[in-house]
């Protein structure tokens, strides 16, 4: 077969990726000493399918390795070998070294070989020791031999020939099979991508036929008529009979690339059962079911067939007399444990019940650009509907409310497409916290809630980052060591608990720990040493929160690799701020604390207040708006060098006027007769001076970036109804602003 | 008798056209005779098109002749056990076969 399999390669990547991913998540769930059977079985599963996709693209290093994890995976999934501390962190360790591996070969660079050999070695070790020197592993996959033995017709009941045959052939091939060999009946179900993916079961069955007398039935009953084929699935299904002496791991290796692909069930049957399909009459046997049983009358044996196509116990259960009279038969049918282990592969890894389709970021994007000019247009026709009049505008006006209302959901469903559950970015952390403590020497429980929470992409992967470093924090400082929490009456167990919710636009993302909390005696000390904080200065607790922001930051005692070098709060909080959202501390001393991080849905919209400043429009943020008001005179007083403030519940308030800073011609120069909104950004308020307020509304952001370049205090520009251009602001930004045209005044 | 229908190489990469080209053929009336004699390369997805195509010719009643059969097909169809429901030569269901 000469297909070109590049093209399967980032498939295969990003499936192996997502595989691996799980695998992890399972490992870490895997409990040492009695772990889940199920569980074992995924993660071998995983291995499993990425060794079958290596070898089939040739890759050799990652195939290589993984035949070595698979084996040990085998011995663990057998109950041969228990699992052990030691193995789960060795199997953790394989994780990274695939991941590692598969980057290197996506990037087309070299792989760390050094440790991928290391890593080997010592799982070939682990093996060798566990087995202590037995050398029967295909021992276990004979069991029902002997139940299968004691009778020739049960054992009949198992071949092949239960088959349904509707214009089927049955072909014999191989020579070296002997007639007192035991044989393999085999049931053999591609999955629609097997072709696609370069497998083909001519290369299978031939290299089943290599090892011994090989009977293959197609059965064509699922093909459909010429012209309602998709060509490059494959319906057929087949029934093989292998006769040989050969090892379970013989026959499970000729199906060992097409294992994720297809549906498989693999059934010894043992010497000296009558062999069903026989390759001198082939077409006799495929219509005769039960060879080996007393007659039939032939119209009961195909309706036997029909009602259940594939299963051999219907047959045996069936009021047929041939099936009557093989009441043993049960014994003989009953599934061996491997057979179900080897069909469960294929299905979970097939991906035939998955109901989601893969559509690459720029492909929604588009989309979502596009819905965002039809939300222009939309109220660019709104707009012109109000202006109408006469008979027709009621009507026209009434179709353009629908209209609304539809694009209202079409872009809620489109924004939808874009969001995806933050377990994305939670999934790392088990492993992390793991990891950690286990280094730290803690002993720390991670919990974790709302994982289903859905929010945009971007964000999604932008606020990972800040995350890692909280519960990395949370973890070296907040968490104590296991004597020392005992000491303050607390469980040695320490907590982290990460949540997410959905509050009103936002998302809210909660990194909670039960360790020491915050000591601001400690942090007021250490600003006071730097010279951060005067040392007479009396600070609010929500102040003294703030320090641990400010960058180079850390009371650590020692810097340890995990944190401590004091980098990374500033970095958390502009991450977060970058995405338009913000961060919270709550502590307690000796109690723990809360970080909250609120993050917008998405990037792609703003909800927005729309002020009028001349002839201009200008959107802020409803988020950073904290209320709007009219101005007397004598509440505002003049600073000497820092321009006009006015008092604010308390605070007194720099004003801003925009059109000042933008060098607008205003209607209102008086701050009495225009208004002003008090809006917040980087933790600072001020008074934006502007002509009036006009409406809110959800805008589609535009970037400047994009398609101008980068402005101070602006966040982006929208499309109006009108079709003018409105700047959106970003009042971080416009505070920054403000204050250095201030100073320079 | 119509013109006998060629192959070459009905696999995975041709097997959209090779499907056109059967359901015009399908269209027909009359025996059929396939010369496979130049088929050098065939994989599951072409035997599989082929095999669906002699079972629908045979439910029109009509006849499918082996005018001649490389062994790369011979081999094929044999290790998928389609021989016999592709008709082929030294099979039960020969072209002469009308049911």
């Amino acid at each position: 077969m000469d297909l070109d399999l590049a093209q399967f390669h980032s498939s295969f990547f990003e499936e192996s990726f997502e595989a691996l991913d799980g695998m992890e998540a399972a490992l870490l769930g895997l409990d040492v000493g009695a772990p889940d059977p199920e569980r074992v079985n995924s993660i071998f599963r995983v291995a499993h399918s990425i060794k079958g996709g290596a070898g089939m693209f040739g890759f050799k290093d990652v195939a290589s390795f993984t035949h070595t994890l698979e084996t040990l995976l085998d011995e663990l999934r057998s109950g041969r070998m228990a699992v052990t501390r030691d193995i789960s962190d060795k199997l953790l360790l394989s994780v990274d070294v695939m991941r590692a591996m598969l980057t290197s070969v996506q990037r087309k660079e070299p792989v760390d070989m050094q440790k991928v050999a290391d890593l080997q070695f010592d799982l070939e070790m682990i093996v060798a020791q566990g087995a202590g020197g037995t050398a029967a592993p295909a021992a276990p996959a004979t069991a029902p031999a002997t139940a299968a033995a004691a009778s020739s017709a049960p054992a009949a009941a198992t071949a092949p020939a239960a088959q349904p045959a509707v214009g089927n052939g049955a072909a014999a091939t191989g020579a070296n099979g002997g007639s007192n060999a035991a044989r393999w009946a085999i049931e053999f179900r591609a999955l629609p991508e097997l072709l696609l993916r370069g497998n083909d079961p001519i290369a299978i069955f031939s290299s089943l036929a290599e090892l011994g007398k090989l009977t293959v039935v197609a059965n064509m009953q699922a093909v459909p008529r010429l012209r309602s084929i998709d060509a490059e699935r494959c319906y057929l299904t087949w029934t093989l009979d292998l006769e040989s002496d050969c090892a379970r791991d013989q026959v499970d290796a000729a199906f060992e690339w097409a294992a994720v692909d297809c549906e498989l069930t693999i059934k010894r049957v043992e010497a000296g059962a009558s062999s069903a399909p026989s390759a001198v009459a082939p077409a006799a046997v495929v219509e005769a079911p039960v060879v080996a049983a007393p007659p039939v009358p032939v119209a009961a044996a195909p309706q036997v067939v029909e009602a259940a196509p594939k299963s051999v116990e219907a047959a045996v259960a069936s009021p047929a007399p041939a099936a009557a009279s093989a009441s043993t038969a049960p014994a003989a049918a009953a599934p061996s444990p491997k057979p179900a282990d080897a069909k469960e592969p294929a299905k979970a890894a097939g991906g035939g019940e998955h109901s989601s389709i893969r559509v690459s970021i720029e492909k929604i994007d588009e989309l979502i650009n596009t819905v965002g000019e039809l939300v222009i247009t939309q109220a660019m026709l709104s707009e012109l509907g109000r202006k109408l009049d006469g008979s027709v505008a009621e009507q026209f006006r009434s179709g353009l409310n629908q209209l609304e209302r539809n694009m209202r959901e079409l872009q809620e469903s489109v924004m939808r497409v874009r969001m995806l559950p933050i377990s994305f970015t939670f999934s790392r952390f088990p492993r992390m916290v793991r990891d950690l403590a286990q280094r730290l020497g803690k002993q720390i429980e991670l919990k974790m809630t709302g994982e289903q929470t859905e929010l945009d992409k971007t964000v999604l992967e932008k606020i990972g980052d800040p995350l890692v470093h909280l519960v990395r924090n949370s973890i070296d400082h907040g968490i104590e060591a296991p004597d020392v929490r005992v000491k303050a009456g607390k469980s040695p167990t320490g907590i982290v608990h990460l949540d997410a919710c959905h509050r009103g636009g936002h998302i809210a993302v909660e990194i909670r720990d039960d360790g020491n909390g915050l000591d601001k005696s400690r942090i007021l000390a250490k600003a006071r040493s730097r010279g951060l904080v005067g040392q007479n200065d009396v600070l609010t607790d929500e102040q003294v929160h703030e320090l641990i922001f400010m960058p180079g930051f850390s009371t650590a005692e020692k810097t340890t690799d995990v944190s401590g070098r004091g980098v990374g709060m500033d970095v958390v909080r502009r991450n977060v701020k970058e995405l338009g959202g913000k961060i919270e501390i709550a502590s307690e001393l000796g109690k723990g604390s809360r970080f909250i991080i609120t993050l917008p849905l998405t990037l792609a919209i703003v909800d927005g207040q729309s002020v009028s400043v001349g002839s201009e429009t200008y959107i802020v943020p409803l988020t950073s708006i904290v209320e709007s008001l009219q101005l007397q005179p004598q509440s505002v007083n003049r600073l000497s060098g820092r321009g006009e403030v006015f008092s604010f519940r308390g605070d007194y308030l720099p004003i801003v006027r925009l059109h000042e800073l933008f060098g607008i011609e205003p209607r209102a120069t008086a701050l009495h007769e225009g208004l002003i909104v008090v809006a917040e950004g980087d933790g600072r308020r001020i008074g934006l001076f502007v002509d009036e307020l006009l409406g809110q509304q959800q805008v589609v952001i535009k970037s400047m970036e994009a398609n101008y370049g980068p402005v101070d205090g602006v966040a982006g520009a929208t499309i109006l109804g009108d079709g003018s251009v409105a700047l959106i602001l970003d009042l971080s930004g416009l505070i920054r602003v403000a204050a250095g045209t201030a100073r320079a005044a | 008798m119509s013109i006998a229908l060629v192959l070459t190489s009905p696999t995975i990469r041709t097997i959209t056209s090779l499907q056109t080209e059967l359901a015009e053929r399908l269209d027909e009336s009359g025996p059929l005779q396939i010369d496979a004699t130049a088929v050098d390369r065939v994989d599951t997805a072409g035997l599989q098109l082929l095999a669906a195509f002699v079972r629908d010719l045979r439910a029109e009643a009509r006849t499918v002749e082996w005018v001649g059969c490389s062994d790369a097909l011979q081999k094929a169809a044999r290790a998928l056990g389609l021989h016999t429901a592709l008709c082929l030569p030294g099979t039960t269901g020969l072209g002469s076969d009308k049911n």
